[in-house]
């Protein structure tokens, strides 16, 4: 009984493993790609059957890819934005999402589906529009068009939100209503510390959206002093001609922060719940 | 709707400014006021890299000569070049100077929202229209109609890969050569390996028009549209236009000497020539220089082959830059279009494409660079008006109809190619008066 | 108290998601005799959260919004002013072939990638809720592909797919099959870029790995030692707590897969012969190389509507299959 049990578990965790190291792999693919040719010569990127071992390997790329462009500018440019997201996005997001969540009223479920809407109609159409908005407002070449609207909470986080407030049970906020504490500190001393994991979700994936933003950038900002790094990179390449490999090189480096971010961020998640056996 | 506009945004302004955020990011407006000492002009290129460093050295000499002048470029990733200007355009804020592509030339024109500069071509700018290579610089403008100063045009030439004709004992191609030539070398240089072609004798630009069915339009004798650009049936499906496009087709069909569009966008961004899977490629100039850079690679170019009309002929990419007919700089935009016009402008910028000025002391400039190069400057004399830009609305009106025929009769080596033309020459009618009704 | 309330919302919710109209008739009426000062005070404080999102969407979304079903009345190449036509684009648009195919297109390619997308993402979040050695790393390689930059996966993904030299085909080769074209095929186009899509699921994988966390261990170990197999507390005990973010997902899932654009753009241009030919980059290039704005906004609205019906049916029946701990 006890050695059934033992080895259909190591068997359950042997499957584990070797589905996460071909899922792994299959992931690695386009990110081994890129790493790769940001370290051979322009030449040779797209040679045919790929050379997947690159040698020798041009660390100067790098470097060169670092200042052929303002890189620390877009950098710079980019923590501002993301970090007025990150704050817009969090303040407004979660309140509305707990009132949609929680709370009763008349016209609600009306609203919701308004929330919904703003994300059905395509970019495109909506874009001349909405410049026309900025334009009037001279915030045309200013980070604003790109910060401002954070603020005023978004389709996909309220409803990402407040799917996971309704999972939570109820009996922890009732318990607090009846101590009397107001609806905000209800939500940040329990709404927010039960559900870090979604708190977590919509940080990365704040930061994430706004870390390769490029249409909001491409229309709103014309210095180039003011480019973010996603639409910086455009330098690299041209219609009939790029820099593949120092694009490679400058993308490999901006993708570094965000892995880091959801490197650390994902151990925020509680994680580990056995579903292959008894628990030791 | 305005007024709607212009409540919520006043509103969303009191609200952000609320949040205490609202000045913190707005750049000086006054940048623009006329109490400060500069004028800024706004030039938008879709240039980038080393074109971009190249058009960034010219604009410093530039803002060095004027110092009351600064010139804020406003570079747009290529593919997203006409979505951001049409938004700026619709919006009446477009920038001062705009690079136009020569498929957007008409209808920027009609628009109504760029200058004339037939005024700038006058002694008193010290500029005439026969400063430059006389067909490129009418694409686009026409004859007593200026309205872009041209940047530069590409002629189409073929370039080839020396190793692989050594490889299989062919003589280089040498000017003056016809397609038959091309077909016999371009089979020769054919391999294929165990039922897979791995390496092709040319790269045909498939449903690319320009240096496709538009160069061998005209050295067949024949034309796509008529000279109003109103009609195409009579023209597209003219004895020599058909011939022309049959033979085209008949390359990828029956000689196999090229990959298929669809097999050439399986490569995606690669540059098939440069990596070594073919001979042969009819095509601008702008990949010599990353050529250059490779050292494995020897490439030569030579004229585009002679069709049955045995008269050397080329097509042109060409862009100019137009004045927006809203600037509140005209004055400082026409110093500056004045300068792109300069032989200072041509000799600073290093040359980046085919340049349009007569000025024998740059192409000496860019022959040292590259001896390849030469052929490129020479053939420019045989540049051919583009029909493109002689109808009112190409890219919606002709292009799709064109290249939905193409890829019909090349995908599907059965069809009959005569009808395909039939057909696309009735779409491409009803399209075009349609347009010229309304 | 929590019983009125949960009560109240629970027949409000049965009523809401199939019908609007009724949800506005009679529940409404039946609310208000219920209403007490607790539950106006709570009406209250719903308006004054959703004030920001409210003032927001006057501010920078309704306008445009409503800007743009007025374009697909009008003609206007961006340059003029527009002008106005009546429902001549919607009647141009039943007789436009290329509509039809581009709606047919981004129909299959959302029938297909939408629930294969769900089903892979839900099978990796599981994954990466085991314990086990390097989960960390694991889950930070299997969120990789969803932040590459475009430019490196389309790349990559030419090589994969090229039928002459690719990845695919050569594996293929080894097993004695002799691979299609893939993306130069007309009838492999399409499904190259569903199989594509499966690179992009790291998102949806990320909101079911913290949906998992919401399972309360105790749960799992009382099915487990009912003796429960692990299938059945997959579908009794995952698959419920999990619904909620299974509702999401799939809601984003269908709204962003209907509006597939950059695959297209950047890899197949439509082609080859349409095959690719995505609603919205169809509606772009009417946009913006045709000039025909009126046509695409005329385009933009039809999908809305689409999208809309999808989501209203989704939400209706999600009251039958959507469990909140929190009811």
């Amino acid at each position: 009984m006890v050695m059934t049990s033992n080895v259909r578990r190591s068997v359950g965790r042997a499957i584990v493993y070797v589905l996460l190291i071909i899922f792994s792999l299959a992931s690695l693919l386009p990110f081994y790609w890129m790493v790769s040719a940001s370290l051979k010569p322009n030449y040779s990127v797209f040679s045919f059957p790929p050379q997947w071992i690159p040698w020798p390997l041009e660390w100067s790329n790098y470097p060169k890819a670092m200042t052929f462009v303002p890189f620390l500018q877009f950098f710079v440019n980019t923590l501002i934005i993301v970090v007025s997201t990150l704050i817009g996005s969090l303040m407004s997001n979660i309140l509305v999402g707990y009132a949609f969540a929680r709370l009763e009223a008349r016209g609600k479920n009306v609203l919701f589906y308004i929330v919904l809407s703003t994300m059905m109609l395509p970019y495109a159409v909506l874009m001349v529009p909405q410049y026309a908005i900025f334009s009037s407002l001279g915030w045309v070449n200013t980070f604003l068009p790109l910060i401002v609207p954070s603020f005023f909470g978004n389709a996909f986080f309220i409803f990402l939100l407040r799917q996971f407030f309704m999972g939570i049970p109820r009996d922890l906020e009732d318990a607090a209503a009846i101590d009397g504490a107001g609806l905000f500190s209800t939500i940040v001393r329990i709404i927010i510390p039960v559900s870090w994991p979604a708190m977590i979700t919509v940080c990365i994936f704040q930061i994430q959206f706004t870390w390769n933003d490029f249409l909001g950038p491409l229309i709103y900002l014309n210095k180039q002093s003011m480019f973010t790094l996603a639409l910086g990179l455009n330098d690299f390449i041209g219609q009939y001609t790029g820099s593949w490999n120092l694009l490679m090189a400058a993308s490999t480096v901006i993708l570094l922060p965000i892995l880091l971010i959801f490197y650390f961020g994902q151990r925020l998640f509680i994680g580990g719940i056995v579903m292959t056996g008894l628990k030791d | 709707m305005k007024r709607l506009i212009g409540k919520s945004g006043r509103l969303a302004l009191a609200m952000c400014s609320a949040l205490g955020i609202g000045s913190a990011f707005v750049s000086q407006p006054s940048a623009f006021a006329q109490s400060a000492p500069h004028i800024t002009l706004t030039v938008s290129t879709w240039d980038s890299g080393n074109g971009l460093v190249a058009y960034k050295r010219g604009i410093a000499y530039f803002e060095k000569e004027n110092p009351n002048i600064k010139v804020q470029i406003e570079s747009i990733p290529w593919n997203y070049y006409m979505p951001k200007i049409l938004t700026q355009m619709a919006n009446g804020s477009a920038p001062d100077l705009m690079l136009v592509g020569d498929d957007n030339m008409p209808a920027f024109m009609k628009s109504g929202m760029i200058s004339s500069l037939n005024f700038m071509f006058t002694p008193k700018y010290h500029l005439s229209v026969n400063d430059f290579i006389p067909n490129s610089f009418y694409i686009g403008n026409k004859p007593g109609a200026i309205y872009f100063v041209p940047k530069d045009a590409e002629d189409a030439n073929v370039i080839y890969n020396k190793a692989m004709f050594k490889a299989a004992h062919l003589a280089f191609p040498k000017p003056g050569w016809t397609w038959q030539q091309f077909i016999n070398d371009a089979k020769r240089l054919t391999i294929k390996r165990s039922g897979r072609t791995v390496q092709w004798g040319a790269l045909l630009p498939g449903t690319g028009l320009r240096s496709g069915i538009e160069e061998l339009a005209n050295e067949w004798g024949g034309r796509i549209l008529s000279a109003n650009g109103k009609t195409a049936s009579g023209y597209l499906n003219s004895r020599a236009t058909q011939n022309a496009i049959k033979f085209y087709v008949n390359m990828y069909t029956q000689d196999h000497i090229s990959p298929t569009p669809s097999q050439t966008a399986s490569f995606g961004n690669i540059d098939l020539f440069m990596t070594g899977k073919v001979a042969l490629e009819p095509t601008g100039s702008w990949n010599l220089e990353e050529y250059r850079q490779d050292p494995h690679l020897q490439y030569g170019v030579v004229p585009m082959p002679l069709g049955p009309t045995h008269k050397p002929t080329t097509v042109t990419w060409t862009a100019g830059w137009a004045l927006y007919s809203r600037t509140q700089n005209r004055d400082a935009a026409v110093k500056l279009l004045r300068f792109f016009a300069s032989r200072k402008w041509a000799s600073i910028n290093d040359y980046w494409g085919i340049p349009v000025r007569k000025d024998p002391q740059v192409d000496a400039q860019m022959i040292k660079q590259d001896p390849a190069i030469s052929v490129f400057l020479q053939q420019r004399k045989y540049i051919a008006p583009l029909e493109t830009t002689q109808t009112m609305n190409w890219s919606k009106d002709v292009q799709p109809a064109l290249q939905q025929m193409l890829e019909q009769a090349i995908l599907k080596p059965n069809s009959n190619v005569s009808s395909l033309i039939q057909q696309a020459a009735k779409q491409i009618d009803s399209n075009l008066q349609q347009d010229y009704t309304q | 108290m929590k019983g009125g309330d949960g009560d109240c919302y629970y027949s409000r919710r049965q009523v809401h998601m199939a019908n609007v109209q009724t949800e506005v008739m009679s529940p409404v009426k039946a609310t208000r005799r219920r209403r007490n000062s607790l539950q106006a005070k709570r009406e209250r404080l719903f308006y004054i959260l959703v004030l920001p999102w409210v003032i927001g969407f006057l501010a920078f979304t309704l306008g445009p919004m409503v800007y743009s079903l007025y374009l697909s009345f009008t003609h206007w190449d961006l340059f003029s002013s527009p002008r106005f036509i009546g429902l001549g684009n919607y009647a141009q648009l039943s007789g436009d072939p290329l509509f039809w195919q581009s709606l047919r297109v981004t129909s299959i390619y959302s029938i297909v990638s939408v629930p294969l997308g769900l089903i892979v993402s839900l099978m990796l979040a599981i994954l990466l809720n085991q314990k086990v050695k390097g989960l960390s790393v694991f889950r930070t390689i299997l969120y990789l592909p969803s932040v590459v930059s475009g430019v490196a996966v389309s790349t990559v993904f030419m090589w994969v797919f090229n039928p002459q030299f690719g990845l695919l085909n050569a594996l293929l080769g080894e097993l004695g099959v002799k691979g299609p074209g893939w993306l130069s095929d007309p009838n492999w186009a399409l499904p190259s870029l569903i199989l594509m899509s499966l690179w992009g699921v790291g998102g949806n994988m990320i909101i079911f790995l913290a949906g998992l966390q919401n399972i309360p261990v105790s749960l799992l170990e009382a099915a487990s030692l009912d003796g429960a197999t692990l299938w059945r507390r997959f579908w009794s005990v995952t698959i419920p707590i999990l619904s909620p973010s299974i509702l999401f997902n799939l809601v984003l899932s269908i709204i962003n897969q209907f509006q597939t654009f950059t695959q297209a753009y950047v890899m197949t241009n439509g082609g080859p012969l349409h095959s690719t030919l995505f609603y919205v980059y169809y509606l772009f290039e009417n946009a913006f190389q045709y000039l025909n704005m009126g046509y695409a906004a005329a385009l933009g609205w039809i999908l809305f509507i689409i999208i809309l019906v999808l989501t209203m049916i989704v939400l209706a029946t999600s009251k039958k299959w959507v469990f909140y701990q929190g009811e």
